[in-house]
């Protein structure tokens, strides 16, 4: 099953809701991270969870 | 039931809160420096995506919704299908977004949900120079519709001490034009209003009631059921409820 990619459209205009800075999506793993904040933001079904008290920290595996 | 706890509701929202006027949509995209089909909009607590739904259809370069609610974003996403609107989970007082990434944000029937600071900074920053910021809301008309006012009056009674927190004819929409002018953020704040009737089976009227989230979490679930108990009695079975909505719009530009 291959997972469903965010929209290009969306992408390009997401940034981390914290530092406002670049997120790197991997996805592979469908998550999207944001190295300043050192939060990684899941994405469900091409729908991006962008709230930072659902995000996990860089550093938990 | 919580204040703000829109995922128990999120079922009776999607099939029964009405949309917004069209006339006053026409006219907010008008006040956009960019015509409509290349303007870029976000809706910020766009719930279901009534409004989002409307945007969408008049055919802009780009609609994002953004709702931080899991239950009413799935309906939003679910009856949005056929659009093209990207949705995402997130809020108003931290918005996921690039800076200068659109023409209009709004938010529909949200406003009086996020922190006023927080959430105006936010969407200065996310707009293009000037672009516009729209608050709009849509409560019912209770000055022309003698049921409403009756269903009123009882909930007065069942409760004299409501407060509404968020029908749109009081609360924060009382000294919007104040706030978003005093801000340094905004300017040029225009106000719109429009009516619009919509009939309405008797089930569909009872479930516009069913949506309404400050109304349960204050009667609690006791008062509650008397309440709508009353609504079905005083409603015939076979009768078509006439309603009349009022949308109004603040559309504020960026400084």
């Amino acid at each position: 099953m291959t997972a469903t990619n965010i929209d290009p459209k969306l992408l390009q205009i997401l940034v981390c809701p914290v530092t406002k800075g670049p997120l790197e999506y991997d996805k592979e793993k469908q998550e999207l991270i944001s190295k300043q904040a050192g939060l990684v933001f899941s994405v469900r079904d091409g729908i991006p969870i962008m709230l930072p008290d659902e995000a996990r920290k860089l550093d938990d595996v | 039931m919580d204040f703000g706890d829109f995922s128990s509701l999120a079922e009776s929202y999607g099939k029964y809160r009405q949309g917004y006027a069209e006339s006053v949509l026409t006219a907010l995209l008008s006040l956009l420096g960019t015509p409509p089909n290349r303007a870029e909009a976000i809706d910020v607590g766009a719930g279901t995506g009534l409004w989002t739904r409307m945007i969408a259809s008049r055919g802009l370069a780009r609609v994002t919704a953004v709702e931080p609610n899991d239950a009413m974003r799935a309906v939003g996403e679910d009856q949005t299908k056929s659009l093209q609107i990207t949705w995402l989970k997130g809020s108003g007082e931290l918005v996921p977004l690039n800076d200068a990434c659109c023409d209009m944000v709004s938010m529909a029937s949200s406003f009086h949900w996020v922190d006023f600071d927080k959430g105006t900074r936010e969407f200065h920053r996310i707009l293009r120079p000037g672009g516009r910021f729209v608050a709009l809301w849509n409560p019912r008309l209770p000055a022309t519709d003698p049921l409403l006012q009756d269903i009123q009056a009882f909930l007065k009674d069942l409760m004299p001490n409501m407060t509404r927190r968020s029908s749109g004819l009081s609360g924060i929409s009382e000294q919007l034009t104040d706030m978003l002018e005093s801000s340094d953020l905004f300017t040029d704040t225009v106000y719109l209003e429009g009516r619009h009737t919509i009939a309405l089976t008797k089930q569909d009227y009872i479930g516009v009631w069913r949506s309404v989230n400050d109304v349960q979490v204050q009667l609690g679930a006791q008062k509650f059921a008397k309440f709508m108990r009353y609504i079905d009695e005083v409603i015939d079975n076979d009768r078509q409820v006439e309603q009349t909505y009022l949308t109004r719009a603040w559309s504020s530009q960026k400084i």
